[in-house]
């Protein structure tokens, strides 16, 4: 009963922002669809030399951080804006959980995000001739980028709901998603990286998605651990990072 | 009577040691509306936001229904609702949309809230409004919008927040006439205010804080006849005060725009009788009366 309270609650949350959105329509689109796509084509036409892992490169990178870095900056942001324009305190009096509201925030993101995600995904396989791969392998790596953006919302949340003011939050979510784009070996091979941050971006879960990604478009591709490990490793840091995200978030003021 | 809301010791200490409530004890009944008075900066709304589970005190109990609010706030949400001091208000929704999502949070069915909805836009005067962003209203019609969502529903206790400021006369007596309805009905109703008028009105029992403290706790008969023991003269100020010829002493005198208030000991008879002769002799523009809540409540501030 309480979970499917949650789930309502969510959806209500998710509606709200959708609505709220109705004035902001034209960038939330050129976000979510034109911006994406015009970057990629313009990309491609750049990319007419490029070696078969450069156009890799991109597309996984763009996959993998679009949509991680657009949610957690999106969440982060959000919630910081309920929190300092006073409407936290409107949620935080109903009878609903800090996670049905989170949740409800997360998706709204997510959504642009999995548009964008999806442009890139399409629009860059048929200009780089990989099309029938990517849409065969659409299904996973859809739900690679899903899992590594969950692992990541507890943490815009926790940015969000803790920030003492609107600056503070997109300094920290900024900061938050400039460290995860250095750090995700998603852009660039994971050999590339030094021993000491290849350690390091092991513990963020973009790499692992990415990494994942990666393999499954070209398996000869050397990634830090097997596909195995690098499966369980996003499990187990979808884990801690929820259970950081639900004991960071501020509900309940001090 | 049953206890709705039973607070002990309460104690509320910000980072940087700002002692907003020091020791707060009291028990608000059910059915009853309950005034919390105060000067800004008293605690009324750390209070509030106490009760209502959203600010962890730093030590005290306080039991909502019964419900150890500290501990189990997810447990008392359910049972109240809550207009808070912000008009914090989603700008891009349309009033019935911001009414009617605030609904279906609060647990009601999509009929329920449908009906809840067309129940207070009623009740607020909002109904031509409905269709029209909230962002778009004055700051009243938003702040009507934020207590009517208070409204939604059937929650136990409602907790008002200085529900009415920023309201014009009319949204006030708006706002008023639900209050006493709600209080027709028994159920019970926590506000915090800075209008004495609006407490005398509606509260059936009024707190004055200052200084994180309770200072009274009564009727707001009772908490007036505190200053029974004075009388109250009220004259233009035009008179000017040296027709009295009399100053300070046990005289306390207030600027009252147009007016010149003294408050005066009664047991002073004699000083009573010299000073309305006087007035008398230049005005017949005076006014005698009890003290009201407002001059209680000046009263415990200065003091």
């Amino acid at each position: 009963m309480r979970l499917l309270k949650n789930l309502v609650d969510a959806y209500i949350v998710f509606k709200m922002n959708l609505l709220a959105l109705r004035t902001a329509l034209v960038p939330y689109v050129a976000i979510s669809l034109a911006i994406p796509i015009g970057f990629t084509y313009i990309i491609s036409l750049a990319s007419t030399q490029w070696s078969r892992e450069a156009e890799l490169n991109y597309i996984i990178g763009a996959l993998t951080l679009s949509l991680a870095l657009s949610t957690v900056n999106g969440v982060a942001q959000s919630i910081a804006q309920d929190k300092h324009l006073g409407r936290l305190r409107l949620f935080s009096s109903l009878p609903m959980s800090p996670s049905a509201y989170v949740a409800g925030v997360t998706l709204t993101h997510l959504l642009s995000g999995l548009v964008s995600a999806a442009a890139i995904l399409l629009v860059g396989g048929y200009l780089w001739r990989i099309l029938g791969d990517v849409l065969k392998l659409f299904p996973q790596i859809l739900a690679l980028m899903l899992a590594s953006c969950i692992a990541l919302v507890g943490l815009g949340a926790v940015i969000g709901t803790r920030s003492r003011d609107l600056t503070q939050a997109y300094m920290y979510s900024n900061a938050a998603s400039i460290a995860i784009a250095v750090l995700t070996p998603a852009y660039y091979p994971p050999t590339l990286l030094p021993p000491l941050l290849r350690l390091a971006s092991l513990a963020l879960p973009t790499t692992h998605a990415a990494c994942l990604v990666r393999y499954l478009l070209e398996p000869s591709t050397p990634t830090p651990l097997t596909p195995l490990q690098h499966t369980i490793a996003l499990a187990t840091l979808i884990a801690v990072y929820t259970a950081i995200g639900f004991a960071g978030i501020k509900w309940v003021e001090d | 009577m049953e206890i709705a809301i039973d607070v002990r010791d309460l104690v509320k200490v910000y980072r940087g040691g700002v002692r907003a409530n020091d020791g707060l004890t009291f028990q608000v009944l059910r059915g009853e509306v309950f005034g919390v008075l105060g000067p800004n900066g008293a605690g009324k709304t750390t209070l509030i936001r106490q009760l209502t589970g959203q600010l962890r005190p730093t030590s005290g109990e306080i039991r909502v229904l019964g419900i150890d609010v500290v501990r189990r706030p997810q447990d008392v949400k359910p049972l109240i609702s809550v207009c808070p001091q912000e008009t914090a208000v989603i700008e891009y929704l349309t009033v019935f949309e911001h009414l009617y999502h605030f609904a279906r949070l609060r647990g009601l069915s999509r009929s329920e809230a449908v009906e809840e909805v067309h129940r207070v836009l009623e009740l607020f005067g909002l109904r031509e409004y409905r269709n029209r962003l909230v962002g778009n209203l004055s700051g009243g019609l938003k702040r009507r919008v934020i207590v009517a969502q208070a409204f939604l529903g059937h929650a136990e206790i409602v907790f008002l927040d200085e529900p009415t400021t920023g309201l014009d006369p009319a949204g006030r007596r708006e706002v008023w006439s639900v209050i006493e309805g709600f209080r027709r009905e028994g159920r019970t109703i926590v506000l915090t205010t800075h209008y004495m008028e609006e407490a005398e009105r509606l509260c059936t029992r009024v707190m004055l804080m200052n200084r994180g403290r309770a200072v009274m706790i009564g009727s707001p008969d009772s908490v007036r006849t505190r200053l029974g023991s004075y009388i109250k003269i009220r004259f233009p100020k035009s008179v000017g005060m040296e027709v009295l010829g009399i100053s300070g002493g046990s005289i306390v005198v207030r600027d009252s725009g147009d007016w010149i208030e003294l408050v005066v000991p009664k047991s002073d008879r004699s000083l009573v009788k010299e000073i309305v002769s006087r007035l008398l002799d230049a005005t017949e523009d005076i006014e005698i009366s009890a003290p009201s809540l407002e001059d209680v409540f000046l009263e415990v501030v200065k003091g």
